[in-house]
């Protein structure tokens, strides 16, 4: 704000403040001609007026709430520029409630955070914690009973992208994935895709076209070992997944493997440092981790 | 000319303090009836956060926590229905009991008056009488009074201070809250409230008193307006009594025309409102009948009947007693139904409370997977809330298909007064499902506490049908 | 002497006016009831696009605002103003236009809300055609109530008259700056103001049509009806000097409370949370002024169901000028704002205060025009007391705790810091309090019912000779 409608709000705010105690002290005195019960002579439509004096207590409200407004308009903020002498602002004291609030649970965090991960998982105050940070944060994807949705890996079973390791979950929450399936669509014919298509039915133990299954082997030996693995494994390094069970991250249908391989998948597992920070990550990571190792 | 206007004697201030009014201590019925009620209001209000219950403080209004303790049970800030049904009792009872008994809450009840009432006690307790006190004040500042006043209001301060404690105490455990008082050692709030509530009780019913029902008092103007003419006032006998004027005992007043009143000015010394009961129904009136009390004792002393002021109503006052108060009438009937309706209600919903509560929460990204089996899955998180005060192991069920499957936990412990969190997915084969909205309900049955259940409705999402 | 004069006076716009304000009285509360029932019942209209919340919610608030209220206001300011400076209208026709021109405006608003076609401006979503007519009609009105005020015959200006006055200069400044807009098409425009600055603006019109239309204009109509029905003397004349000034200074800042703790700077919100609590002096001299007045009428309370409608509403308007000053403060503020108690305390200003004398203000003002001693049936106004006194206290109840318990649900955080509950929870368990306001509301609005069915018999049941000597 300009210096010059800083004063303008500081001179109405003064001259309003002000009026009502020259208003209230200029009216004060009335003519001792019309007493008590006595009426002013005006008539209204048959209406008179008496001039009676009124309650002391509503003087003295009336002060104290001016007294009230000219100290806090000295304490807080509200002439123009003068950011009043207790120096508060919303900001401030959004800052300080911020600043309390991680002093109050701090302890709590930081406690968890130099138990390892595989006891941790087994305390129940830190996995409903770190519980109630999943629902909140990773249920968008992963379904807050973390058993996943298409394309968004269940966390509940034993079958890990990334591996379940508890470095291996705390490494995925805080730095986060990015597992990309290429598309072949330039590098296959239909006939090859057809193919390879039927091989992995194959490798998941599905009833497929043998012929096919064997013309698509050599496909895949070419194309795919390199990150699924000549058994198609996968390889948890790279994120690949492991074809020869029955889960699949975008569905296990004949098309659906046909237009994962044509176009290509890009899975992204956002690092959640930033979000969470290391502490609540660590919960985070005890959570999940008890999730797929249930007593 | 400002000058000249200042010194004008016959300009005077809008502004003036009431006339301080010197109440005299009354004795009789009613009399004893408020000592009563002041006392056992009073009582209640400060023994009722010492009581204990099983160990704890049986009244704690936890507000950190959400949670209020009140003899054994706990309620949640999802119990506030009942805080509202108590409201609309005690607002609907109050314009029952106005219209029929008129301003019975602000005469015995209202805690401006209980107080006031008390505060005037030490007052009497220190100063003395009415007499002494208006002498005193009139009199000139010397040891006597100094001494008085400062005892009066050191007491009145300590009693107030008492009182904020208190009041804090229904908030804090007021045990500790008592240590931390004695140590300065209270949080901002605590003093804030403490402080606050203090100089209320001060100022109110040391200083402000019958101005508070005067001017400030919204309730006193609208229970007003719920008389009518069969309600009890507070009412001079105006044919009996006038006309008024002295004389002596065993004289033959009604001989120099006199009435029964003897003008003693009793009923106006008593009033806390300072009126005189006999100019007629008056705002002022906060129907205290310490003029009844008083004036029936001169009658007794005069040897006259008592009566000459009395509860009375303005048909019986009207008619000289011939026509009769109509009790019931369609007012007071349906301002009494409306009464017991709601009563009935809380009672009702009170005794059968289940500190027990469902929330079901569905997932907002995703409208419904589909497996490879053809189920369809919605994911949801249910919340189990354990308002009881014991520890309790629940079942959760859903229901709404005849094959509907949940995968998740649904069997768990929960501590007293927690809540717990639980993500399960609900599977139903999708060939059952006829809409893309469905309705299903999860059930939570706590075990070997048959009654103890609670439901919450949910809706199943699937595909649409082709 | 004012027998003659009674002759001259334009009755009929306040006729007009007045059987206008018991119509948009029911139309404006049926809506409201509308809403609440949704609330309850959220497929309540099968999500036809006309009917949904968002569309008849501003219906509703114009509608008891400015057509209810408004007609209101119109009708008492244009009666008061010739009989207490005893000069008729300067013009028929010009108070013609004013009546014809709002029911345009009421009418047109009725029309465009539900179809959507708003400014987005709380209490001002008319569009700027509309907007325009507004302000036609009103400097019509102004030109009307103050050239009446000049021809007056007495040498002072009576007290309602200056509310009246401050209401209607006040309100055609709020409704000319805050409807600043740029237009794009006939049924869309833009707000002249950006950001922060246009949601000052918005709530600087928009507390003070809280502070001008519905508490100055209703002090005016409290000024008159008041020591008329109750045949006293206005208790102070230099009270309401005071409480006059005062109140109408002070209003003026009050809007940003309704801005605590947003992008709006420190200042500002200190300024509006100062000058909120301030008001609460001048709002209580009108409290005193009015009571007072009453006071020496009091045993006339147990018979006249008027005065009781008149009484309630001074009560209502302490509470609510009491409550208000506290829930500017901005600590209660951060637990208040947003959650029901706010509509809670809204509705005791509006149902309690604004509705209750506007209503006691029309079973005295319509006999009077009608030329009958009173209304047709003393008796159904008891009724119509009663019934709208358990309505309010039934929507008050459950809003104000309604409102306490979404605080405490919103605020509560488990040992951890999360928050315990999610938003939605808070609306479930707000349920069965909607449904309690449901019924408080459709009680206020069936003694509404009362008061057509009296007003029509009254109407039908012509000049009563008695009356007229």
């Amino acid at each position: 704000m300009s210096e010059f409608w800083s004063w303008w709000i500081i001179l109405i705010t003064v001259v309003n403040v002000l009026g009502c105690w020259a208003l209230l002290y200029w009216t004060r005195r009335v003519k001792g001609s019309v007493g008590e019960n006595e009426t002013t002579g005006h008539v209204y439509d048959g209406i008179e007026e008496y001039n009676n004096p009124l309650p002391k207590w509503w003087l003295n409200m009336f002060n104290i709430c001016l007294v009230f407004s000219v100290a806090y308009l000295i304490l807080y903020p509200g002439l123009g520029n003068f950011a009043g002498v207790l120096g508060w602002s919303q900001t401030n004291q959004h800052t300080e409630e911020v600043t309390e609030a991680k002093k109050t649970y701090a302890p709590l965090f930081e406690k968890y955070a130099l138990i390892p991960l595989q006891q941790l998982s087994k305390m129940k105050q830190a996995t409903e914690m770190g519980k109630r940070i999943f629902v909140n944060t990773c249920f968008g994807c992963h379904g807050s009973d973390a058993r996943g949705n298409p394309g968004y890996p269940d966390l509940t079973d034993n079958d890990w992208l990334y591996g379940g390791s508890p470095t291996n979950i705390e490494s995925s929450i805080i730095n986060g994935r990015n597992g990309v399936m290429p598309a072949f669509e330039a590098a296959l014919n239909a006939e090859q895709l057809d193919n390879v298509v039927q091989y992995v039915g194959q490798l998941s133990g599905n009833k497929v076209d043998i012929a096919k299954a064997t013309d698509g082997k050599m496909v895949f030996e070419q194309h795919c070992f390199a990150c699924h693995g000549n058994d198609g494994k996968g390889n948890i390094a790279l994120g690949a997944p492991n074809l020869t069970d029955s889960n699949w991250l975008y569905g296990g249908s004949s098309t659906i493997i046909a237009k994962t391989i044509r176009e290509g998948r890009m899975g992204a597992m956002p690092a959640h440092l930033d979000i969470l920070g290391k502490e609540r990550a660590h919960l985070v990571a005890a959570y999940v981790y008890s999730l797929s190792n249930r007593q | 000319m400002t000058n000249k206007e200042t010194n004008d004697i016959s300009y005077r201030d809008l502004y003036v303090s009431p006339d301080k009014i010197y109440p005299r201590q009354v004795n009789g019925h009613f009399a004893r009836l408020r000592i009563l009620t002041v006392l056992l209001l009073l009582g209640c209000y400060y023994v009722t956060p010492w009581l204990l219950w099983n160990g704890d403080q049986a009244v704690l209004f936890d507000l950190p926590a959400r949670q209020f303790r009140y003899f054994g049970v706990t309620f949640w800030p999802q119990d506030f229905i009942y805080l509202t049904l108590l409201l609309i009792i005690a607002a609907v009872g109050l314009f029952l009991f106005t219209t029929i008994a008129g301003r019975l809450w602000c005469g015995y009840a209202c805690p401006q008056t209980v107080w006031t009432e008390t505060f005037l006690w030490i007052e009497e307790f220190v100063e003395g009488n009415r007499n002494k006190r208006i002498k005193m004040d009139k009199g000139p500042w010397n040891f006597n009074k100094l001494t008085r006043k400062s005892t009066k209001h050191f007491l009145w301060v300590s009693y107030a201070l008492f009182t904020g404690y208190t009041f804090v105490g229904y908030f804090s455990p007021i045990r500790e809250l008592g240590l931390n008082l004695l140590q300065f050692n209270l949080g901002p709030w605590e003093w804030f409230w403490v402080l606050f509530y203090s100089l209320a009780t001060y100022g109110n019913a040391g200083w402000l008193r019958e101005q508070v029902c005067l001017h400030m008092c919204p309730y006193a103007r609208f229970q007003s307006s719920m008389f009518d003419k069969d309600t009890l006032i507070i009412s001079y006998d105006d044919n009996r009594g006038e006309s008024r004027g002295k004389r002596k005992k065993n004289s033959d007043y009604q001989l120099k025309g006199l009435g029964d009143c003897i003008d003693c000015n009793q009923c106006v010394h008593v009033c806390p409102t300072g009126i005189d009961i006999r100019d007629g129904l008056q705002y002022e009136c906060i129907a205290c009948a310490a003029c009844i009390d008083v004036c029936d004792n001169v009658m007794e002393k005069m040897g006259y009947d008592k009566g000459l002021i009395k509860y009375t109503t303005e048909v019986e006052e009207k008619t000289l007693g011939n026509e009769k108060t109509l009790f019931f009438r369609p007012r007071t009937i349906i301002y009494t139904s409306i009464f017991l309706v709601v009563v009935v209600a809380f009672f009702y919903l009170i005794s059968n409370r289940i500190p027990l509560d469902i929330n079901v929460l569905r997932d907002r990204n995703n409208l419904y997977t589909e497996s490879f089996s053809g189920e369809i899955e919605n994911t949801y998180t249910v919340k189990i809330l354990n308002m009881s005060q014991k520890k309790q192991t629940y079942v959760l069920r859903v229901e709404g298909f005849n094959t509907i499957k949940l995968e998740g936990e649904s069997e768990f412990e929960i501590e007293s007064g927690e809540i717990l969190m639980l993500p399960v997915r609900i599977k139903i084969p999708g060939e059952q499902l006829t809409r893309r909205s469905n309705d299903i309900q999860f059930t939570i049955q706590a075990s070997g506490e048959e009654a103890y259940k609670a439901a919450s409705a949910a809706k199943f999402l699937g595909p649409k049908k082709k | 002497m004012s027998e003659t004069l009674t002759l001259t006076y334009n009755y009929k716009v306040v006729k007009q006016f007045s059987i206008m304000t018991v119509v948009w009285g029911i139309v404006g509360m049926l809506v409201g009831v509308i809403i609440a029932a949704q609330l309850f019942f959220p497929d309540l209209t099968y999500g036809i696009e006309y009917l949904t919340f968002g569309r008849l919610r501003p219906l509703h608030t114009n509608a008891v605002v400015f057509a209810f209220g408004g007609s209101a206001l119109m009708a008492t300011s244009l009666y008061v103003v010739q009989r207490t400076c005893q000069a008729p209208l300067i013009s028929n026709a010009l108070a013609a236009f004013v009546f014809w021109g709002w029911q345009l405006v009421i009418v047109l608003a009725a029309v465009s809300l539900p179809m959507g076609i708003t400014g987005g401006k709380e209490y001002a979503e008319l569009e700027w055609p509309i907007d325009i007519l507004i302000a036609v009609v009103w400097i019509a009105y102004a030109i009307l109530f103050f050239g009446t005020i000049m021809k007056r015959k007495s040498a002072h200006i009576y007290v309602a008259n200056w509310f009246y006055g401050a209401f209607i200069i006040t309100v055609a400044v709020l409704h000319i700056v805050n409807s600043a807009a740029i237009p794009v098409t006939l049924t869309k425009s833009y707000s002249a103001y950006g950001g922060a600055i246009d949601a000052m603006v918005q709530w600087w019109y928009g507390h003070n049509a809280v502070g001008f239309f519905l508490t100055a204009g209703f002090l005016g109509m409290m000024y008159y009806f008041i020591p008329k029905q109750a045949e006293r003397p206005v208790y102070s004349y230099r009270l309401s000097i005071v409480h006059f000034w005062a109140l109408i200074a002070t209003y003026m800042w009050a809007g940003p409370h309704h801005l605590q703790y947003t992008a709006l700077p420190d200042w500002a919100q200190s300024l509006g949370m100062v000058f909120s609590l301030i008001l609460l002096a001048p709002s209580w001299g009108g409290m005193i002024n009015g009571i007072m007045t009453l006071s020496g009428a009091w045993h006339k309370l147990r018979t006249d169901p008027i005065l009781k409608f008149l009484i309630v509403s001074l009560s209502f308007y302490g509470m609510s000028t009491f409550e208000g000053p506290m829930m500017a403060i901005k600590t209660v503020n951060a637990l208040s704002h947003y959650t029901d108690w706010t509509i809670g305390h809204v509705h005791s200003g509006a149902l309690g205060w604004v509705a209750f004398v506007t209503i006691g203000a029309m079973y005295y003002l319509i006999p009077k025009l009608y030329g009958r001693k009173e209304m047709f049936s003393v008796d159904l106004i008891n009724v119509h007391f009663w019934v709208s006194t358990i309505g309010v206290v039934l929507y008050i109840a459950a809003m104000w705790i309604a409102g306490v318990m979404q605080g405490l649900m919103w605020r509560a955080v488990n040992a951890d810091g999360t928050l315990t509950y999610s938003f939605i929870e808070s609306v479930t368990t707000t349920y069965p309090f909607y449904a309690i306001r449901l019924v408080g509301g459709i009680l206020f609005l069936s003694g509404m019912f009362f008061m057509a069915y009296n007003t029509y018999k009254t109407i039908q049941a012509g000049p009563d000779n008695a009356a007229n000597q």
